[in-house]
């Protein structure tokens, strides 16, 4: 995606309006990621306008070095931002009202999906949040270890782990509830 | 059920849900609320901005005017001193 790239060199000289290239190119896979990070699309979306505030004030800086993709890079930046929400959300102890979200959905989303999102939400709930993050990019959005721990900022040995841990979970609540 | 067939059932439902989740997609007007929230952060960004900026001047103007302050205060003291050893002069000569 050399036109990310180029959008990117453009915001860091001061043109912000070449930001919507990227918030255009990305959002569609950002969302995705975070709605099955957060099991909520309206969740999501908030996320990634987040991510998205703190890309543009990194690239106007010159924080960003180029040495990933901006997309990579944007997938960075909503993980962790995933990660510190999910904490936050134990905290709290918060849980995703998808009800609203299916009468309300303007985005095209099927009630399906909405479902799906619900069932994912509910099944990663005893889930920390690194594990559920680390699984989220594993098994839904095909990255591999060395990538996770890329963008999650840990060795490979923790990503292993928290993998490991994540599916020992699952498979114990799986046979704790038949 | 072993320990393999609930690693497979794990793997089984993950593969199902993220293919249900696959169509997931933001609202039609993302793009735009983003790009608003992005202006409204540049305005918010330069007001910040201008009270940094005029912040950093009050401190400078009232740096000097404390020095200024300082040196007037200084320049009073020594003048009541040299008028008090005058005083004190004359009246050395009286006694």
């Amino acid at each position: 995606l050399p036109a990310l790239e180029e959008a990117a060199r453009q915001v860091a000289a001061g043109q912000t309006a070449a930001f919507r290239t990227i918030v255009e190119a990305c959002s569609e896979r950002l969302v995705r990621l975070g709605a099955r990070m957060l099991g909520s699309v309206t969740d999501a979306e908030d996320l990634v306008q987040d991510a998205y505030l703190r890309a543009l004030r990194a690239l106007e800086e010159r924080q960003f070095d180029g040495r990933s993709s901006v997309e990579t890079w944007l997938h960075r930046i909503v993980s962790n931002l995933a990660v510190d929400q999910l904490r936050a959300r134990k905290r709290r102890g918060h849980t995703v009202e998808t009800d609203d979200e299916l009468l309300v959905d303007k985005r095209g989303n099927s009630a399906d999906t909405h479902v799906a999102l619900r069932e994912l939400d509910e099944w990663m709930s005893d889930l920390a949040a690194e594990q559920r993050v680390a699984l989220v990019l594993s098994a839904m959005e095909g990255y591999s270890n060395a990538e996770i721990a890329s963008l999650l900022d840990c060795s490979e040995g923790a990503v292993e782990q928290r993998l490991v841990r994540a599916r020992a979970v699952l498979r114990q609540k799986r046979n704790d509830h038949g | 059920m072993t320990m393999v067939d609930s690693e497979t059932a794990v793997t089984e439902r993950l593969a199902r849900l993220a293919a249900q989740t696959a169509s997931v997609r933001p609202s039609v007007d993302f793009a735009a609320r983003v790009m608003g929230q992005v202006e409204l952060s540049r305005g918010g960004g330069d007001w910040l901005a201008q009270v940094v900026r005029l912040s950093k001047l009050g401190v400078v103007v009232a740096s000097l005017a404390a020095a200024a302050g300082l040196a007037l205060a200084w320049q009073n003291d020594d003048s009541a001193d040299r008028e008090e050893a005058l005083a004190y002069g004359v009246m050395e000569v009286f006694e």
